[in-house]
């Protein structure tokens, strides 16, 4: 399903005119490729070094406010990059703008690698802490020889989906006129007038997306020498003084009111100002379509996700890998330019169905996890290579069938992992816009396309009342999140 | 016996429910329209053309480049029997790629000046957003305005604003130079801008008509309808209007009949009614935009601007010059 539209961009691609081709090769590609490396190897760096600092504070001291800090750190979770983007360029303005798009998508992006990690640090077995200190290990070594191998994988799951997220973004990078591979692709499309040299764009993406999946992938793979049994144990916290519980407050604090409260805070002022945006006759109809895409999507997407999953543990092989990998990349590319895709294989083959409720449904939200499909993926993955092989092979040589295998031990220890998937997948679809304005069936508002509305013409403020309903629907599932989190 | 009556009379029952349902679906009249106008803006015009006519409009909205992709992909098999953009370089892409057909309607040509619309109709222009000079009337005098060309010149050094060329604004207006004046003098003059820049190029015409105001250049090119949004809200707005007399770059929101249109005698009815003195009043007060229609009525914020002189080229011109533009930009460094 991924394919068609990519096969499509390719095809586009063979037939760009020569002539266009020098001219984006003289004055766009090079300057947007090298933004875009550099782009991702600062948010990348900013976020890894936010989400492992909190989930390593958080998981391991007790310090004042901790755990309300545990849950309430994954929030940014809930506010689009876009709208953050045009909340720090109304009250910073426009200068720095690398600067500031980094620490934009660091801010909204770090729980991924947070979320990820605290659970891989729940579940590290302190036992073999206590054991390898005991025995008399200095603090590198245990860091070295037993987080690193366990966490390795966790981490890279985090870096992976934030780095993917931060090479598909165009919505924020647009604000801040920031000339990356996304803009220019837009450029040659809606400028250019040329699908063809877009597409080639597109190619020249998706290939650095692939190579960045690959160098993922093969890090966590050549660390991945130990695997824990996944049990969770008790969490043994560390005490410490009064000073430096108040330090790690702090902290910890700073990082939660930059990323998330600051941004509502403003977007409140805006609203207030403005309560008429709040007057929207049609919002409960609007909160409700969005609700049933985002629990739509996720639910299908989670489902394939756990397929590709256990296939790949069941059945080992290098293709499948490649398969796999191949299947996840639809989150790093533009959200338009998968939407197009995925449009044009569907009109070509069905025409036009948006007055056929459900089938515009079903197209959007097999759509749509086409595009999440690494999001639900990912987390799932990290988690099964926790689980030892020893424990399937022990159930099987006694006589326990591979379902009985599935039931009694994949599901148990994949529970956790599958409810982040299903919510890293409903909540980017909450926020996800160019495929739903695209696919929706007639008269399907979401609250997506209603934040666009006034975005895509300059009209924060007015953007400010939806944006606000868009945040605290998102909070929901993240308010349900909270029990298992603390 | 009794049998073959009983068949034949619910034989008969089935057909005659079945033509119903039939004639039922081909009464109860509705058009699919492809726009890229934002729908709080237009669902209300579409609800008015529905008041009054009784057709149904359902729509799709999206930026023109992929209505278009949707339209090509669809060919044969669309719903769609209307398609409006912004900017005519976007109506002039549909048009070329044989997307659009050709109207003959005595009421459209009353209504719309040959100007704004593609000489066999493909596409008409339904609204009209000037792109001219702004400035800050604490540091600038009306008189030391001239037109877009003279903010080329030294006397605006460090003092000029500009929105992105990402924008299809700015595409379009250094489009309608090159037409206008040949590529050789439109690129000195967009390298004249250039240099002449106060500050990075901003990502909307509202910033830029805020750092205006703040001070940070003294004079700006921007959209009307941008300006008339802000003065809505602060009466008091520390921004000035300013029309060059040797023509105001000029762009449209328009429409045309899809070729494959499932229902052309409605699409039809609906473009005749869209170019009527009644929705165009409507449609130009939608957005603070002029109308097409000229005995249409103006809103009466912008009306209070004055009237201005538009620049005379068709527009179709300026959509066969785009891609000349965006690369013109790219070779002097406009970003």
């Amino acid at each position: 399903m991924l394919l068609l539209p990519l096969g499509f961009l390719l095809w586009k691609s063979f037939q760009i005119s020569p002539e266009l081709l020098v001219h984006v090769e003289k004055y766009l590609l090079w300057e947007g490729l090298g933004n875009t490396v550099l782009l991702l190897i600062s948010v990348l760096f900013l976020s890894a070094t936010l989400g492992l600092s909190l989930a390593w504070i958080v998981a391991r001291y007790r310090f004042f406010g901790r755990s309300f800090f545990r849950w309430a750190l994954i929030l940014p979770l809930a506010l689009p990059a876009y709208v953050v983007a045009f909340v720090w360029l109304a009250r910073f303005g426009q200068s720095l703008p690398f600067f500031q798009l980094s620490c934009i998508l660091s801010f909204c992006l770090f729980p991924y690698i947070y979320l990820i990690l605290l659970e891989c640090f729940d579940r590290i077995n302190q036992s073999h802490i206590e054991v390898a200190q005991s025995l008399g290990m200095p603090p590198g070594g245990v860091l070295k020889k037993i987080y690193q191998p366990m966490l390795f994988p966790s981490l890279m799951a985090g870096v992976a989906l934030v780095g993917m997220e931060t090479l598909a973004d165009f919505g924020s990078v647009s604000l801040y006129n920031v000339s990356v591979l996304t803009t220019i692709v837009y450029r040659s499309w809606f400028g250019l007038q040329s699908l063809e040299t877009a597409a080639f764009l597109a190619m020249v993406h998706i290939g650095l997306l692939l190579v960045f999946v690959f160098l993922t992938s093969k890090v966590s793979r050549r660390r991945l020498a130990d695997k824990s049994s996944g049990v969770k144990k008790d969490r043994a916290l560390k005490e410490v003084s009064p000073i430096t519980s108040l330090g790690l407050a702090s902290y910890v604090s700073l990082v939660w009111v930059l990323s998330f409260v600051l941004p509502v805070a403003q977007l409140l002022g805006w609203g207030l100002n403005d309560l008429g945006g709040f007057l929207d006759t049609r919002l409960l109809e609007r909160i409700i379509n969005s609700l049933v895409i985002a629990s739509g999507a996720a639910l299908i997407t989670l489902f394939f996700a756990l397929v590709m999953t256990l296939a790949k543990r069941y059945f080992d092989s290098a293709s499948l890998g490649y398969f796999v990998r191949l299947g996840t990349i639809g989150y790093g590319i533009p959200g338009t330019v998968i939407a197009v895709g995925w449009m044009v294989t569907l009109g070509i083959l069905l025409g036009s169905f948006h007055h056929l409720t459900f089938l515009a449904l079903l197209a959007l939200v097999l759509g749509l996890s086409t595009r999440f499909l690494s999001l639900a993926q990912r987390p799932l993955f990290s988690a099964v290579q926790r689980i030892s092989l020893s424990i399937e092979e022990t159930a099987k040589s006694s006589g326990a069938s591979t379902l009985r295998v599935f039931r009694k031990i994949h599901f148990p220890l994949l529970s956790s992992a599958s409810g982040i998937a299903f919510l890293f997948v409903f909540i980017d679809t909450l926020k996800e816009m160019p495929m739903t304005l695209l696919m929706r069936p007639y008269g399907w508002d979401t609250l997506s396309v209603r934040v666009y509305q006034f975005t895509s013409d300059g009209m924060w403020q007015a953007a400010a009342a939806p944006s606000l309903v868009l945040v605290l629907v998102s909070l929901l599932p993240l308010w349900f999140l909270r029990k298992q989190i603390q | 016996m009794k049998n073959i009556q009983f068949l034949k009379k619910s034989l008969l029952f089935v057909f005659v429910g079945f033509a119903t349902s039939l004639l039922q679906a081909k009464d109860a009249k509705e058009i699919t329209i492809y726009t890229s106008s934002n729908e709080t803006f237009i669902r209300p015009i579409f609800e008015e053309f529905t008041k009054e006519s009784g057709v149904k409009v359902n729509f799709i909205s999206d930026k023109g480049p992929v209505l278009i992709e949707k339209l090509k992909a669809e060919g044969k098999k669309t719903s769609a029997d209307v398609f409006m953009t912004v900017d005519v370089g976007n109506l002039w892409l549909a048009s070329e790629a044989g997307l659009l057909a050709p109207t003959k309607s005595e009421v459209i040509e009353k209504n719309i000046p040959s100007q704004y619309r593609e000489p066999s109709n493909k596409w008409v222009g339904l609204s009209v957003r000037a792109r001219t000079l702004f400035y800050n009337p604490k540091k600038v005098k009306d008189s030391d305005l001239k037109n877009y060309e003279d903010l080329a010149t030294k006397k605006w050094d460090n003092r000029l604003c500009l929105r992105t060329s990402n924008n299809v604004y700015s595409q379009s207006l250094v489009a309608s130079f090159i037409e206008n004046k040949g590529p050789k003098e439109t690129e000195n003059m967009v390298k004249g801008w250039i240099s002449n820049l106060a500050t990075d190029v901003f990502t909307s015409d509202t910033l830029l008509l805020e750092a205006i105001e703040a001070g940070k250049c003294d004079v700006g090119i921007a959209n009307s309808y941008y300006y008339a949004r802000i003065i809505k809200e602060n009466p008091k707005f520390g921004v000035k209007i300013f029309w060059p007399s040797d023509g105001v770059h000029v762009n449209i929101m328009g429409g045309g009949i899809v070729k494959n249109s499932p229902n052309k005698k409605e699409a039809v009815q609906f473009l005749e009614w869209a170019t009527s003195a009644k929705a165009q009043k409507l449609f130009a007060s939608m957005n603070f935009e002029y109308p097409v229609n000229q005995t249409a009525e103006i809103d009466p914020l912008v009306a209070a601007w004055g009237t201005f002189n538009a620049d005379k080229m068709p527009l179709y011109k300026a959509g066969e010059k785009q891609q000349a533009a965006v690369q013109l930009m790219d070779r002097v460094g406009y970003r």
